[in-house]
């Protein structure tokens, strides 16, 4: 009884003495495993930090006017050249063809002074409309109604 | 038999004798063993009670309470946070760098050190770095934050007393796009300026980007625009903004000249002036905007005329057209003509006290709360006179910022509630917000603007299919020595968009323009020859920006045509008398 009280002792001693050690040899496994996975990860944001810094300082819109200008020499981003750009597709091919320009269409209530001041768009068909007419949008008649109680109170 | 009986008498004793010592033995062993056992039982229990302490009950906790590994590798290399557009393009963020350092009490030969290190950093203090290498310190800064390629370059010498620390450096990749609104950081980290200085304790714990209302590539196009009218007009400075006029979001904003964060330090002061936000001034008759709303929502009517024949005096003071019709005319023709005089009668009929309550309900009077702390005291008369009352009808004699003009306008035009300007969504719109003018003065508001852009001062903003609406301002700037100087101007145009229902402003101000023949400005320096046309090509570049498509005004008749009629008909009238 003595020696199996003993024995049984030394064995949990043992058990738990083994158990303590495998267990603290696993977190010290862990542990490194979880530092070079930190590393790692720290390594990546970082590099990640400077593509992104890098990617959105070379998507910069300043430069890249600076990059068109040069290599379309020009102001590429005038209203008039992205109307003209914008309708390219419609017109009809180019060789031989002498464009006669002529002025987009505006709205009756713009006064002649704004007419002249507006852009010019070489058309070539005279199916071909300007930007503006291409893609107007209808606006909901309901909003006229919205102001005739206010007109209403003028014409008093 | 003696000596067996002997032997017997003895072995007895003898046998329990050894038998007690045995007893006595084995009960110290026993005892011994048992206080063994029981001080090794008392340890396991201790060890167990601890493992189970840190693996179930701390661990549970640790859990709870703390980042995961990897959460935790992030918490322990947390930069400064980053800044970000409303399109989520990085405005600002940190990189880790390299900063030189020397122990010149190991060094040998300091002047040999320096030819090396001149020729991978260009512009070294030369004085300054030998002192350092000479100095006997064991640490002095040589150079901070080096690329990569130098801190190569500087390894290659091999040198032992050169050493590296890990810095972090802020990077603006948007160089000088809205850097007087982003700001900058000092060296250690610190904001200074901008975003960067009133979100600095935020943007220090690095727990979420910061994100702006700003659009960077309408920054860049209202820049451009704004460069350009300088250059034409070579104007002192120049002013933007770009708001959404339903939500007070700031677009874009800033003033030229202007800084690149990246190099603070090369910039002046003139440079790192934010005049959007910080800098005041008259800015004349977009106060008309004001005036006549106020006129308007006290319940005067349109048709109201006001006696614009000749010059109003008032005291030593005369006041008078800068356009003169010269005529009796109404509120619109007032508005559409930016009658100095017919304003003034307006200020006059609404009254000192109602003029005042007005400005200040539309934050022209107070310092305004906004996204960024620097922002300019609104410059306004120390005794309100009645001549503060006629001259502040048409925007002399207060001076406020871009930023207050900009939200003073948008109430107007929106849904008469104070618009408050934000470039970050923590400040919201709340109900406890001034509601300043009703929604039927809003709609005239709407329209009168719609009206001078069409037939007033305004012309050279429109934008065909757009319905731009807008008032123009033109003040002579104060003279150090008294009065106003006839030869210095601000110039500045208020665009709104569609008019109908205006969902931008576009606000453009520009200091001291020099009008020139040349160009079509015919020498004019006025808002509407300077500051209407960049509005007016801000305008095409945003709207091809944000793919907002035109209105088809031909087939819908323009919404101030009855109003135009009326015009017509009173213009007749009044040339007839």
């Amino acid at each position: 009884m003595k020696h199996l009280f003993c024995l049984s002792v030394w064995i949990f001693t043992f058990i738990i003495g083994g158990g303590l050690f495998w267990t603290s040899n696993e977190v010290q496994n862990a542990e490194s495993e979880r530092r070079a996975l930190s590393s790692n990860i720290s390594g990546h944001k970082e590099r990640f930090a400077v593509l992104s810094a890098e990617w959105h300082y070379l998507n910069n819109p300043a430069y890249l006017d600076e990059l068109a200008g040069l290599a379309f020499n020009d102001e590429t981003d005038s209203s008039e050249r992205v109307t003209v750009l914008a309708d390219s597709s419609h017109l009809p091919k180019m060789e031989g063809l002498i464009l006669p320009a002529r002025k987009p269409e505006i709205p009756a209530h713009v006064k002649e002074s704004v007419k002249k001041d507006a852009p010019v768009i070489v058309a070539a068909a005279k199916n071909v409309q300007p930007l503006m007419k291409a893609t107007a949008r209808a606006v909901p008649r309901k909003s006229q109604s919205d102001f005739s109680m206010v007109l209403a109170s003028w014409t008093r | 038999m003696g000596l067996a009986s002997e032997h017997v008498t003895r072995k007895r004793p003898l046998s329990s004798e050894i038998r007690g010592e045995q007893s006595s033995i084995f009960d110290l062993a026993r005892g011994r063993l048992s206080i063994l056992s029981t001080f090794f039982i008392v340890i396991y229990i201790v060890v167990a009670a601890r493992v189970i302490d840190l693996s179930v009950v701390q661990g549970a906790l640790m859990k709870v309470q703390e980042a995961s590994p990897i959460e935790q590798v992030a918490t322990q290399s947390r930069a400064r946070g980053q800044i970000y557009d409303r399109n989520d393009v990085l405005l600002a963020t940190t990189l880790k760098t390299k900063s030189l350092f020397v122990d010149s009490s190991i060094i040998e030969n300091p002047q040999a050190v320096l030819t090396e290190l001149n020729k991978v950093i260009p512009n070294l203090p030369q004085k300054k770095t030998l002192a350092a290498l000479s100095s006997g310190n064991r640490f002095d800064w040589i150079a901070r934050d080096l690329t990569p390629e130098q801190q190569k370059a500087i390894l290659m010498i091999g040198e032992p007393a050169l050493g590296f620390q890990e810095e972090s450096r802020r990077v603006y990749p948007q160089g000088h796009l809205a850097s007087h609104l982003i700001g900058y950081t000092d060296v250690d980290g610190v904001g200074l300026s901008g975003l960067e200085r009133s979100y600095n304790v935020a943007l220090k714990k690095g727990d979420k980007p910061l994100k702006t209302t700003l659009d960077i590539r309408l920054q860049h196009a209202m820049n451009k625009e704004l460069a350009a009218t300088m250059e034409e007009f070579r104007a002192k400075s120049a002013t933007g903004i770009i708001m959404n006029v339903k939500s007070g979001e700031i677009l874009a904003g800033g003033s030229l000249p202007y800084f690149d964060s990246n190099n603070i330090n090369a910039a002046n002061d003139d440079q790192r002036f934010n005049r959007m936000t910080l800098g005041v001034y008259e800015m004349g008759s977009i106060f008309k905007i004001f005036s006549t709303a106020a006129l308007l929502n006290e319940g005067s009517e349109m048709g109201r005329m006001f006696d614009a024949r000749k010059p109003l005096r008032s005291g030593r003071f005369s006041i008078r057209d800068y356009h003169a019709e010269k005529r009796i005319m109404s509120v619109p023709e007032v508005f559409m003509h930016s009658s100095n005089i017919g304003s003034a009668l307006m200020g006059k009929d609404l009254g000192a006290d109602k003029m005042q309550a007005y400005y200040r309900n539309l934050g022209l009077l107070n310092k305004p709360e906004f996204s960024i702390q620097e922002i300019g005291n609104p410059l306004i008369p120390g005794t309100w006179r009645d001549i503060n009352t006629l001259t502040g009808s048409y925007g002399h004699g207060i001076a406020v910022s871009p930023l207050q003009l900009a939200a003073a306008v948008a109430t107007s035009v929106s849904d008469g509630t104070y618009v408050r300007p934000y470039l970050v969504e923590d400040i919201q719109k709340n109900e406890t917000d001034v509601r300043v003018f009703t929604q039927d003065t809003v709609d005239k508001m709407r329209l009168l603007l719609r009206l001078n852009a069409l037939e007033g001062t305004g012309k050279n903003a429109l934008v065909a299919g757009y319905e731009i609406g807008g008032k123009t301002g033109t003040a002579e700037k104060p003279n150090p020595s008294g009065g106003y100087d006839h030869d210095k101007k601000i110039s500045s145009f208020v665009s709104i968009f569609p008019a109908k229902d205006p969902q931008y402003l576009v606000l453009v101000l520009v200091d001291e323009p020099i009008g020139h023949p040349g160009k079509g400005s015919y020498g004019y320096a006025t808002g509407g020859w300077v500051a209407a046309p960049a509005a007016k090509r801000i305008v095409e570049r945003m709207v091809r920006i944000l793919g907002i498509k035109p209105f088809a005004t031909e087939e819908n008749s323009d919404f101030v045509e009855p109003i135009l009629k009326y015009i017509e008909g009173n213009d007749k009238l009044a040339h007839a008398n």
